[in-house]
This record gives C-alpha cells, structure tokens and sequence, in this order.
C-alpha cells in the first residue's frame, strides 16, 4: 500500500523524456512492480518453467528415477523411438485426434443451439442455463464413474434402456470392455456432455453483444430465421467461433481422466490417447525419459495447432 | 476333506522338522516377554527370541509404516488394536505410524513418491513388485543386517525368492497366500476335483442369471492357475524367454478350454469385467464357484457357509498361483535399525498368528504350524494348495509383462484374436522385456 503513492509521485513530473532518463524510470518502475509481481512470478518459475526445463532434459536421458546423475544420455533416440518404432503411440495420436474431431464441433453445435434457445425470453431461462452449466463444474472424476455406471456392462442403465425400452439393440453391449468402437462411445459422449455448458456460457455471451437492430432491420426486410441466422447472427459470432474452437482444440487434447478411469486405454491398448500412454510409460513401466518425450511431442503439437489457429484468428480480424 | 486333512499333516510333519533343525543352532528359549502370545510360543523359535531383545539400542524412534491391509474386513483393526502396541510394550523407544493405503493405484502412488522422496520407512507391499523397485534403487538391503539368516531358515523359500534381485535380499515375505476354488455348498454339493468334472459343473449350472464359475477378471493373477494346471507355461524355469513356452500348443490348449467354456456362455460375466463381480456374484448366489484367496472368507465367505476346496486337476496338476506381500525397507529410511526391529517382530510368531486370525497365511514354518492356522477351517485347501503354488515370473519387467499378458488374454476371449495368434504375439513382445 505505502508504494502506491511512490507510482503516481515519479509519473507526476512532466519533464522532456530523454532515453537516459526513461531507462532509467523504467528501471525503478521494474523496482516498484516487482514486490507485486514476485509472487505470481515464483511460481510460474517453480511450477511451469523448471518443470518444463527438467522435462526437456529427462526426455533426452534414459532417466534414473532415484539417482538422477546415473541417468544414461540418449540423445533424440526416445522421440525417435516414439516416432518410428512405436505403433501404440500412433494409436494414441490417432485417438486423441479422434476425440478433438468428434467432441469439438458437437459441443459447439450443441453449445450453440443452446445458447440460441436460451437468449430467446423463455420461462425458466436462468434455471435451464444453471442446468447446461452444472457438467461443467462437477469434477471428472465424478461425472466419470457416473459414465462407468451408466456404461456398465450387462445390465447396465445404458444398456436397459436399448435393449428392454427401445428395442435399438438386440443384446447388452460390454460398452467399455468390448471393442475400440463400443469403448469410444462413453468417452466420446461424456466428452460432449461435459463440455456444453462452456460453449453455451461463451456463445450467450456473443449472442447478447449482437445489436438488436441489426437483426430487427433483416425482419423488417423479410428475412425469415434462418437467413437471419445464416447471415447476420453467424457472421458476428465468428470470432467466438474461433476463440472457442481454439480452446476446446487444446481442452481436446488433454484428453486423460476419462479414458483412464473409464476404459484405462483398453481393451487391448485401443483406446490409449496421448496423455494416458504418457503416463503409463512414466508410470506403470517407470520409463520417465520416453514419457516426457511423448508428453513433449504433444506440446508441440498443441503450439503447432495453436500457432495456425492464431493465424486464422488474425485473418478473421482483417476480414 | 480326508485328503485334505492327510495332506495338512504332511505340511505340517515337514514344517515341524525345519522347526527343530533351526531350533538347534537357535538359542534354547526365549527370553523377551511372549507372554501374552498364543500357545506356541513356547516352542522355540529364532526368529521370535531376537525381537524384544533387540530394539535399535534403545534408541528413540518414530517409524512411518505403509501397508494395504483391508479396512472392510478385520485386518487393519489387528494391526492398529493388537500387533503394534504390542510391539512398542517390547519396544517402547520405537512409535510405530501405520498408514493404511488404497490397494488401488497404490504402484502409481508408490512410483510418484519414490521420485518425490516422499517414501515411508517401511512399506508392505505386494510381493510382485519388490525386484522392480529394488531395481529402481529405492530398497534397502536387507541381507546383509544382523539375524537376516535367521530369517531366511524359518521362512519358506518360494515367498522368500520374490525378494531377491541380482542375487541379493530387499526385502523379507511377510504373507502369503494363493487363491482355491470357493463354492457354496447350497448350489454344489460336492466340489469337482479334476477338470473334467469341472467342466461338467459348470454347464449343469447355467440357468438364469446363474453360472457355474465367475472368474475374477481375465488377468495374469486370474488365469494363471487354470493355464498352469490345464498344462500351459508362461516362461522358460529362470524367466528369460516366453516364446515356446506361452505360444506352446500346451498353453494355447489351455486358454481355448476357457474360450470355449465362455463361447458356451457359461463362465460368469465377471471373467470380463461385467456385473455381478466375482463377490457380489457368489453372494447373489449367481455363482456356485468362484476362485479367491484366503481373504474372502473373514470378510464374506465364512458367514454365508462358503467352503474351501483344492483346483481341480487337469493335465498339468492343480497348481494356485503364489500371493502376498513382502516387507520392504526404503532405503532413504533414517531410522534403518528401528524399521529392521520392527520387521523382525512382523516375522516372529506373535505377530504372525495375529495376523493368521485375520485371514493373513504366515510364511515362517512355526508360525504355519500353530493353532492359529490349524484352528482356522478355511486354511486346509489353501495350504495344500500353496504345495504346488508357482509365483509370477520374478522380474522387473512384471508391470509391463502383466499388462501385454492381460491384453492376450482378453483378446482371446473375446474372439477378437485365436489364441495361437494372441499368445504367439504376447511372447514375442515380453521376450525382449526378459532379455533386458
């Protein structure tokens, strides 16, 4: 508190700023900042940087996990290992890949669709979005064994319902344990569920920053709802569009404690995605230096995607 | 249960002569205060006569002990109300912090805190598990402290060999234990005793919502005992090769009589991880049999009228597979002395016994011989069967060799792959894993 007075006292005298003296103001200004920066800055430093660095350096060391000094030095041989010599690591690649192609624009048409009913006046508004919102919030751990439940095999709610009520499917399915096929499905669909709230929460959010007249003028000219949609609302949207398919993209990416508690990558190591065969390597098989390999190949990645979809973003901008 | 109580008094007679070899070098009685142990402490025994004696010099000590002990059934409430302050009443310069653990993910946990440096200073844990953290560098080595040899003369072997890696000791077996077959005696009057019978129980058993035999999963631990008795292998005598031994016709034969049993439909849901599990099955009355270990009768077999009976024998014998946990000393351990007193009363025949009341099989030949295990019903089939137990392959490669395995296994189960295929494919990726 007692420095605050000190930041306005050095910005009040107006004298001519010649680059001596702003370096210098800019070095006392670091002096005043730092007491406030410090804290936020010590972590980042413990808990991002020195994690990512010492990453970097296990990932190039067949790594001991006791004594680290006696780890053996590698090279690139754990990317090149996971690169052209491991299928299960495609595997895994390809299924996170699958999860983002699939759980990213249902939740963004389901998440919009959403949002487009409930920025309409109708009863009840505030608890219905309270509803769509709940999955967010709720853990996944939870909403995860309650899949599992709703998923059992046999018996199982999910299976009662097809097969004794509605008649889609002749015989239970062993949802998790069965196939690669049948075991996408609980993933997959908790991924949606889970993820509808957020869209909707965002698009509310972008739906109510659209001017009312500009819709209001389409009617006037007799534009019915769904060139109204098509050509006014979706056009304004597009930079929520973008935002949100870029974080969902990541969100996708991060795929882990479903796979690991629903199916824990069966059966038969199908339904292994890029995080989960990360931390079997590092910790059911100990190998620490081909974990932080897999796990740092896939943060390339997500800067790579991350990159192109800035640039997109940027175009959009221009447009 | 005439051949059980035949086969009881031969382990017994054995038990009892490696008793008295080891008394002779032993001193002749006992001088800590045993007083409150049950009738058998007045038989001499080694490895009880060093503890009370030998306290870490007196030396003030507070050890962390982690263990798996179960909470729904009586074992933790033993250890907590009866072993541990009996053991610091002979050792009052030594606090004892027992640290019950979750069994599930307990490798995780136990990986995350070896790299934290976060491990207690001893650790029960399972047997399967000690050459790969022993590799890892974690344990102590526990052969080369004072009364090891002792130790190592009144247990039994076959638990003692899952400490031991490169030729040396990390740790000392603290249970054993093997899985029978447990059936109910409303739904099957007399167990089957050979394959063949088996087999025949358990297609006359089908009906609705009711099978004969609900295995407990599709994994190593599960199938071992029906590929190793059905005639299969899983690796060569010394754990360096699977390729001619899991790929055999042997062991192909032995999985496809379990495939077509299930094709038939007629192994529990349970086998693949479905409802009603193995427990909830057999006390559903769902299944007549299931195959478990000791645990399961203090817990829920023993009220319900749960009986005990030997594997039925098929062409490669009746063979269980080898359980139970080994105590280990972490080698970041301060308190070395303190943990090695502790560990030694774990061995002596008070603390085994108590534990034996819970359901836990001690590994010392005294401890098996006492009235705590002979009084107890449930344990004859189990240590008949321990006879002929074989362990899993003791190598640090075992978590990753119990995972291809379990994806074999399930594979061919399900028909996704024959078994030719799927066991030809697990041998030639595990044979690498044992070159190493």
């Amino acid at each position: 508190m007692a420095v605050k007075p000190t930041l306005i006292e050095r910005r009040a005298p107006a004298g001519p700023v010649v680059g001596e003296r702003h370096g210098a103001r800019g070095l006392s200004e670091l002096r005043t900042a730092l007491p406030f920066m410090l804290p936020g800055l010590v972590l980042v430093l413990v808990f991002v940087v020195y994690p990512l660095v010492r990453g970097l350096q296990m990932s190039l060391y067949h790594w001991n996990l006791v004594a680290p000094s006696q780890s053996q030095f590698v090279g690139l041989d754990n990317y090149v290992r996971a690169l052209t010599q491991d299928p299960v690591f495609w595997t895994a690649v390809r299924n996170t890949v699958l999860y983002a192609v699939i759980t990213v624009p249902a939740q963004m048409a389901i998440g919009l669709g959403s949002a487009l009913l409930l920025n309409a006046a109708i009863r009840g508004r505030a608890f219905f979005r309270a509803l769509f919102y709940l999955p967010v919030v709720t853990s996944w751990l939870v909403v995860s064994y309650v899949f599992a439940y709703l998923f059992s095999d046999g018996p199982g709610p999910v299976n009662a319902l097809l097969v004794n009520t509605l008649h889609i499917l002749p015989a239970p399915i062993d949802w998790v344990h069965d196939s690669f096929a049948s075991a996408e499905v609980p993933i997959n669909l908790l991924g949606i569920w889970k993820g509808i709230g957020w869209n909707m929460v965002i698009f509310l959010a972008a739906l109510q920053s659209i001017p009312v007249q500009l819709v209001e003028a389409a009617s006037v000219d007799g534009a019915g709802p769904w060139p109204r949609f098509r050509h006014i609302v979706l056009p304004l949207l597009r930079p929520a569009i973008l935002f949100v398919s870029v974080m969902l993209l990541i969100g996708a990416f991060n795929v882990f404690i479903s796979v690991y508690l629903l199916t824990g990558g069966g059966p038969q190591g199908s339904t292994e995605v890029w995080l989960s065969y990360m931390w079997n390597q590092a910790f059911s098989y100990l190998d620490f230096g081909y974990g932080t390999a897999v796990g740092l190949l896939m943060g390339l990645s997500v800067i790579a995607i991350g990159l192109t979809q800035r640039r997109m973003l940027r175009g959009s901008a221009e447009n | 249960m005439k051949r059980n109580l035949a086969a009881m008094v031969a382990v017994f007679s054995l038990v009892a002569s490696a008793c008295s070899s080891s008394a002779t070098t032993a001193p002749p009685a006992t001088t800590a205060p045993l007083a409150s142990a049950p009738a058998s402490a007045s038989v001499p025994s080694p490895v009880a006569s060093t503890n009370g004696m030998d306290c870490a010099g007196g030396k003030q000590a507070t050890i962390t002990f982690w263990h798996t002990y179960n909470t729904d059934g009586p074992e933790t409430k033993q250890l907590d109300d009866v072993i541990i302050p009996a053991f610091e009443r002979y050792c009052p310069n030594i606090t004892v912090n027992a640290v019950v653990q979750p069994a599930t993910g307990m490798h995780d946990q136990l990986v995350t805190a070896v790299a934290g440096g976060a491990v207690p200073d001893l650790m029960r844990m399972d047997i399967i598990w000690t050459p790969e953290f022993a590799k890892l560098g974690a344990l102590a080595q526990l052969d080369t402290l004072p009364g090891f040899d002792q130790i190592k003369s009144e247990v039994f072997p076959g638990p003692l060999a899952t400490n031991a890696y490169q030729g040396k000791y990390y740790g000392v077996p603290l249970d054993t234990n093997t899985t029978v077959m447990i059936y109910n005696p409303k739904l099957l009057a007399t167990p089957p005793t050979t394959m063949d019978e088996l087999k025949a129980d358990v297609i006359a058993a089908k009906g609705t919502n009711k099978w004969g035999l609900g295995l407990g999963g599709d994994g190593s631990w599960n199938l071992f005992p029906w590929i190793w008795s059905l005639g299969g292998q899983i690796t060569n005598a010394d754990y360096t090769k699977a390729s001619g031994y899991l790929d055999s016709p042997q062991t192909v034969a032995a999985l496809q009589w379990l495939i077509d049993l299930n094709k038939a439909g007629v192994l529990g849901p349970s086998t693949l991880g479905g409802k009603p599990d193995s427990w909830g099955g057999f006390q559903g009355s769902n299944y007549s049999m299931i195959n478990d270990g000791p645990w399961f009768f203090p817990a829920v077999g023993s009220a319900m009228g749960a009986k005990p009976a030997v594997i039925p024998t098929g062409p490669g014998g009746s063979i269980g597979v080898v359980g139970g946990e080994n105590l280990v000393i972490f080698k970041t351990s301060p308190n070395q002395a303190a943990d090695w007193a502790f560990a030694k009363f774990m061995l002596s025949d008070e603390a085994q016994e108590d534990m034996a009341a819970v359901g836990q099989m001690p590994v010392t030949s005294s401890a098996s011989a006492s009235k705590a295990m002979t009084s107890v019903a449930y344990y004859g089939p189990y240590v008949q069967q321990l006879k002929t137990a074989m362990p899993r392959p003791v190598t640090p490669a075992w978590t990753k060799m119990d995972t291809i395995l379990t994806n074999a296994f399930d594979a061919a189960l399900r028909g996704k792959e024959s078994a030719t295929q799927a066991l030809h494919d697990a041998a030639t990726q595990i044979d690498p894993l044992l070159a190493q």
